[in-house]
């Protein structure tokens, strides 16, 4: 009875400690995906914003149709929000609506520096220097999604075998 | 049926959720007799806030009430100012990048903000934005329905049945009402006035300052009729020779013509069978003929009616009805 509770024990161990690593990974891996939803949701917006001079509210709402998880999420919410009126610029909104979701993001603080540097400017800029600030953030998010998948290709793979590795070994000490 | 807003509530409503919460409490609060009267709303960085009516001028403490002297009225902050111009621009200043440089936005009910601030120049010397904005002007807009059934009976031609608008100048001093008579003149022609053997046609508004039909977002925030085509904001020179090649309008509404490239353009319509209806400053016919262009399109007949209004009696005061030699 004792040796059959060890294995699981052991079993949950090795498990939990592997989940672990592989939370991790999928971490990496969404921070990537994530850093390339946002690039492709700002420079459709760029477009947006360049070619039709779409209002904020209904530039967001447009690109929140056309993206995915987090970045519709909290476009659609900073487009709603922006609609509602009561005084929000476009980046308060935005702000307003990504903190939200925040536990959803994969994002690291460095990425979110990004996105709110330039949401800070969002829509406070004439034409021609709100393109620029577009051209810039999509610059740095592009930077930061080639670290995140130098990252990813490093880390993931350690990540879930340290993971399984740090069980075994906890099982082998408690044994 | 229900009643239709009173117009003191009207354009409260419509102006509140531009304003930031300081102005929100001073414009709620004014006295709704007041409110009626208004006719625009001076709000300058660091000075009264005025309401203008055609009595005067009114300073309004912070919560809407008469000042009396002006030190007790509200004084709008930096702060306050550019959180209104936030709410204006809808937080995309890109996207009214070109009615800021030409100096006014337009609202919800055709209002419209003119603003004030440092201009900056582009290499030509041309306007190329303006920025510390310092100072907005609510005028509150007002269609009057009925204006233009006072004269219109004088501005038909043709034979009974098939009567149509003539090619008509609106002339008059600023404030006077004439864009107000080119707004109903265009619903009257797109609606019909059965009565009167009008029968209800195309009409195309081209509405460079955004004046007549009042655009916001596309739609017009004045009742300009059912068959009425607006291009908005549209350079007056372009936007008549484009309305008469892509639109066919029976009616062309256009105003405040006066440069060579309007006359020019005007002159063009003229030929396409539309009957023009256009509006000038001008206090009489004969100041009328003393402007180049003006006098150019009088001569070579492109109008067959002339109305000439002052503010006499109050604006809209028409004062005579010519009938031109077309």
């Amino acid at each position: 009875m004792s040796r059959v509770l060890r294995l699981v024990g052991a079993f949950v161990v090795v498990a939990s400690l592997g989940a672990v690593g592989f939370l991790r990974a999928a971490e990496l891996h969404g921070r990537v995906q994530e850093l390339r939803e946002w690039c492709r949701a700002l420079e459709m917006l760029r477009a947006w914003v360049a070619h039709l001079r779409l209002p904020a509210a209904e530039a967001f709402q447009a690109v929140a149709r056309t993206s995915g998880g987090v970045v519709a999420g909290s476009l659609a919410r900073a487009g709603q929000l922006l609609q509602r009126g009561g005084g929000l610029s476009a980046g308060d909104a935005w702000r307003l609506a990504f903190r939200s979701l925040r536990d959803r993001s994969f994002l690291a603080a460095e990425d979110v520096a990004v996105l709110e540097g330039f949401w800070r400017q969002f829509g406070r800029l004439d034409q021609a220097t709100q393109l620029k600030s577009f051209d810039g953030a999509c610059e740095s998010l592009r930077r930061c999604l080639e670290r995140a998948l130098e990252q990813e290709q490093q880390l993931s793979r350690l990540a879930r075998f340290s993971g399984v590795a740090a069980g075994m070994g906890v099982v082998l000490l408690l044994l | 049926m229900a009643h239709p807003e009173p117009v003191a509530a009207l354009w409260r409503r419509q102006l509140l959720p531009f304003l930031p919460s300081s102005l929100q409490r001073a414009v709620a609060g004014i006295p709704d007799a007041l409110a009626c009267q208004a006719l625009e709303l001076r709000i300058r960085l660091g000075r009264p806030l005025l309401l203008v009516t055609a009595a005067g001028e009114v300073a309004l403490q912070p919560d809407g009430s008469p000042a009396g002297e002006l030190r007790r009225a509200l004084h709008p902050d930096r702060a306050c100012v550019e959180a209104f111009f936030e709410h204006l621009s809808g937080g995309s200043l890109y996207a009214v990048e070109e009615q800021v440089r030409r100096g006014y936005l337009t609202l919800p009910g055709g209002h419209r903000v003119g603003l004030c601030g440092r201009a900056v120049l582009d290499a030509g010397g041309g306007l190329q934005a303006l920025t510390e904005l310092s100072g907005f002007n609510v005028r509150v807009a007002r269609a009057v329905e009925g204006a233009g059934r006072r004269v219109l009976g004088r501005l038909l031609v043709g034979p009974p049945g098939r009567r149509r608008l003539a090619s008509t100048l609106v002339l008059a001093p600023p404030g006077a009402g004439k864009t107000t008579l080119l707004r109903d003149l265009a619903r009257l022609a797109s609606a019909g006035v059965p009565e009167m053997g009008l029968a209800p046609c195309q009409v195309v508004v081209v509405d460079e300052r955004s004046e007549i039909a009042g655009c916001w977002r596309g739609i017009p925030q004045h009742d300009v009729g059912p068959r009425t085509d607006v291009l908005d904001g549209c350079p007056k020179a372009e936007g008549v020779l484009w309305a008469v090649r892509a639109l066919g309008p029976a009616v062309l509404v256009t105003d405040e013509v006066g440069t060579a490239a309007d006359v020019e353009a005007l002159l063009r319509a003229c030929h396409s069978g539309a009957s023009l209806v256009a509006s000038a400053h001008a206090d009489d016919l004969a100041g009328a003929r003393r402007r180049r262009g003006l006098a150019q399109l009088l001569e070579q007949g492109a109008f067959q009616r002339a109305v000439v209004l002052s503010l006499r009696a109050g604006p809209g005061t028409v004062e005579q009805v010519e009938e031109l030699q077309g």
